[in-house]
């Protein structure tokens, strides 16, 4: 009887077990094998290599100003995200502000928007004459002005503010489920003990919400690894370089250049970075929880 | 008995159901067969991808000289930007499911898709160029990858020209440029009147590399086709030059400001098309702005501006050194036709190719006024907007002639190299010297140095 419904389980898990298996883990072991190959020709076949394609990838400065950019996009993206959403959360969860559904409803739009969209949206902005620019001289803040996509020390910090203006709603509605989550005694009893606004935010709320904060903090940096829409529609990783992402790099390797082993062990890089960074966060996290 | 009986009763019902099931099934195809139209009725299709140059999907005028003439075939044009041609292509060609003709640039393109395109050597021989083909088409030879010869040239495209709007120059009294310091004057003139001198979309690594070749063979002309094949030094004081003149062109204010995130098509050339800049760098492919069709769609294109009243015309770039030695241009085939090794329409995709490259489509390319790269077909001026403008064209094909060498880099690694250093220097993040090296050290990877 067991084993029957053993067989039943296995029956009914069996297309979504074929799905990640084939789709997932197949395409994770092909890149891994095309890593191998010097594999530079549309039709010619491969010649293995062995690994000297990541001795390659550990030689090449592009690779270390991808993961530089993605490092700092990551960083500034996530924490910004996460203390704006977290403060809209807090605020449209009270009574305090009128309408808020309405505001609500605006908070979220950008985030339904595609990517493909804004990019190009504001790829037209931030040109030197554009709005962006006219805006800052509108209210006084010429001094502001900036090639903002043309001038290498400041294009990544362009589409840091792009993305924090399309994603912070995502973070917002995290926010939202978790605070509808937390006992309100528990809020009520702080605010007749004597505790304030700051307090209560710092003290009761936002150790209530760790799982939250881990969970955006993962999706943030992941997220981060695999962008290319932005820097590719925005920047195409220009200027000099100032906005290459692994993702991008990849995309001129493997489909501008045809290099598909060298882009194939950039993905296997990416993958790693993506799998290391998550299991360490979660093990840092389990530990600080005991 | 009485079972046997019944086994044959049996056996003859089944019989008579089998016939009525055949002729259940029969009945309907003999229709379908009847009705159909036969198999030679059908036009033989040609599928044809390209990207600009193949022109517009609809009302292309190619297609429709071509199926007026061949009525027996009909050509399905797929037309993709750039980018998108060159990843759809690969994924096509790899699964067999591709175009029966597909277009390809000189250089890494050409290399790529070599293995996937049929030999047409023996299909230009076989043509009305007969055996001497080689000389009566320009360029054929910067199509050929491992001795197979990929793609028959379409037209030729000469880089290294600075397009004005000689409108607006004669609307504001600025003299065309011959130097780097009538450069700078007519810029200070156009500056005083709030329009753009010079546009320069340096978001794009072919415009960067277009300018730079024109820097270079303005200090040691042809050099630079030794030097990016390792067959002369990179890193020496002359390309260190060619670095620094081209940083001056974004520091001296030339070049405008955020010009490293403006593209050249669509942004920079718009603006040079609407008015709103006095000056390009680009090529003999601009060469169709001269006509009248160009300026009557220009006007809806543009419609607000006087796109449709200006008048272009082009020079050669002038020089941005001292002692500099101009005139020359670069380049050869834009793009060549190549057929692919598994159509299963092979003589019709050549009739196509031959029509394109030899034939008819030449004469349709020069009424365009783009340069044919059949030497026998002139370009057509009869439709541009002035007479002066064919000086433009006489111009052109004396340097035509001697084009000092070709414009795509031939190895892709290189190419990248070169375009990120100039992004780069251009930036303000590398040294003209680091710069050169940095190029020096690309090529003796490459080439095994």
């Amino acid at each position: 009887m067991k084993r029957n419904q053993n067989r039943i389980g296995l029956l009914f898990i069996s297309p979504s077990l074929i799905l990640v298996g084939v789709i997932v883990y197949f395409g994770i072991g092909y890149t891994f094998w095309g890593s191998t190959r010097e594999w530079s020709d549309i039709r010619s076949p491969s010649t293995s290599i062995g690994f000297s394609n990541f001795e390659k990838v550990a030689q090449d400065p592009i690779v270390y100003m991808a993961l530089k950019n993605i490092l700092i996009f990551g960083f500034l993206t996530v924490l910004i995200q996460m203390i704006l959403g977290f403060f809209a959360a807090v605020m449209l969860s009270g009574n305090t502000i009128i309408a808020r559904n309405i505001h609500k409803t605006f908070i979220f739009l950008p985030v339904i928007i595609s990517p493909a969209v804004t990019s190009i949206s504001f790829q037209q902005l931030m040109t030197p004459d554009g709005e962006v620019n006219s805006f800052l001289r509108l209210i006084g803040l010429d001094s502001l002005q900036q090639e903002w996509l043309a001038d290498p020390k400041v294009a990544l910090v362009s589409l840091v503010i792009i993305n924090i203006w399309q994603w912070t709603s995502f973070s917002f509605i995290l926010y939202q489920a978790a605070l509808t989550q937390i006992d309100q005694e528990t809020l009520e009893a702080a605010e007749i003990d004597g505790a304030n606004s700051r307090q209560m935010m710092a003290k009761i709320i936002a150790p209530q919400i760790k799982g939250t904060h881990l969970t955006l903090v993962i999706m943030g940096f992941i997220g981060s690894m695999k962008t290319f829409e932005l820097p590719f529609l925005v920047t195409r990783g220009g200027p000099a370089g100032s906005t290459e992402f692994l993702t991008t790099y990849i995309f001129d390797q493997t489909v501008l250049r045809f290099k598909f082993g060298y882009g194939s062990t950039l993905s296997v890089l990416l993958c790693l970075l993506s799998i290391i960074f998550t299991v360490v966060l979660i093990r840092n996290s389990r530990e600080r929880n005991m | 008995m009485e079972g046997l009986k019944m086994s044959d009763q049996k056996r003859a019902d089944n019989r008579s159901r089998f016939k009525v099931l055949l002729a259940a099934i029969l009945l309907p195809l003999s229709l379908i067969v009847a009705t159909s139209p036969s198999a030679s009725a059908e036009p033989t299709v040609i599928n044809w991808w390209a990207w600009n140059p193949g022109g517009p999907v609809d009302d292309n005028p190619h297609i429709k000289a071509f199926e007026a003439a061949n009525p027996d075939i009909k050509v399905v044009l797929r037309n993709l930007a750039y980018e998108d041609y060159k990843n759809a292509l690969r994924l096509a060609v790899t699964t067999g499911e591709g175009p029966d003709v597909f277009g390809v640039q000189v250089g890494p393109l050409t290399d790529q898709y070599a293995s996937s395109a049929e030999d047409l050597t023996s299909y230009l021989s076989k043509s009305v160029l007969g055996s001497g083909w080689k000389k009566k088409m320009i360029g054929a030879d910067q199509l050929v990858s491992a001795g197979k010869q990929v793609a028959s040239p379409f037209y030729i495209s000469a880089a290294g020209l600075l397009w004005y709007n000689k409108t607006l120059f004669d609307k504001n009294k600025v003299t065309v440029p011959t130097d780097l310091a009538s450069f700078k004057a007519a810029c200070a003139k156009f500056k005083a009147v709030k329009i753009n001198c010079f546009i320069h979309g340096a978001k794009d690594a072919w415009v960067n590399l277009d300018m730079f070749q024109t820097i270079s063979n303005q200090i040691d002309p042809g050099n630079f086709y030794k030097a990016i094949k390792g067959e002369s030094k990179f890193n020496t004081p002359n390309y260190v030059k060619a670095f620094s003149t081209w940083k001056s062109l974004f520091t001296s204010g030339l070049v405008q400001k955020g010009s490293l995130g403006t593209p050249q098509y669509m942004d920079a050339y718009d603006s040079y098309m609407k008015g709103s800049s006095a000056m390009i760098l680009l090529g003999s492919w601009q060469n169709p702005q001269m006509t009248k069709t160009s300026a009557a769609l220009n006007a809806k294109t543009y419609a607000g501006t006087n796109a449709g009243k200006f008048l272009h015309m082009a020079v050669p770039m002038p020089g941005l050194v001292a002692k500099a030695k101009t005139g020359a241009l670069f380049g050869g085939p834009d793009l060549g036709w190549a057929m692919s090794s598994t159509s299963k329409n092979k003589a019709a995709a050549w009739k196509w190719i031959e029509f394109l490259t030899i034939g008819e489509g030449q004469k349709i390319m020069a009424g365009q006024g783009n340069q044919p790269a059949n030497i026998s077909v002139p370009i057509d001026t009869s439709d541009f907007l002035s007479s002066s403008q064919k000086g433009v064209v006489e111009m052109q094909a004396k340097a035509l002639a001697t084009m000092i060498g070709q414009r795509e880099i031939p190895n892709a690694d290189v190419q990248k190299a070169l375009a990120d250093a100039l992004s780069a220097v251009a930036a303000g993040t590398q040294s003209a010297t680091a710069a050169a090296t940095a190029v020096q050290k690309a090529i003796n990877l490459a080439y095994g140095l």
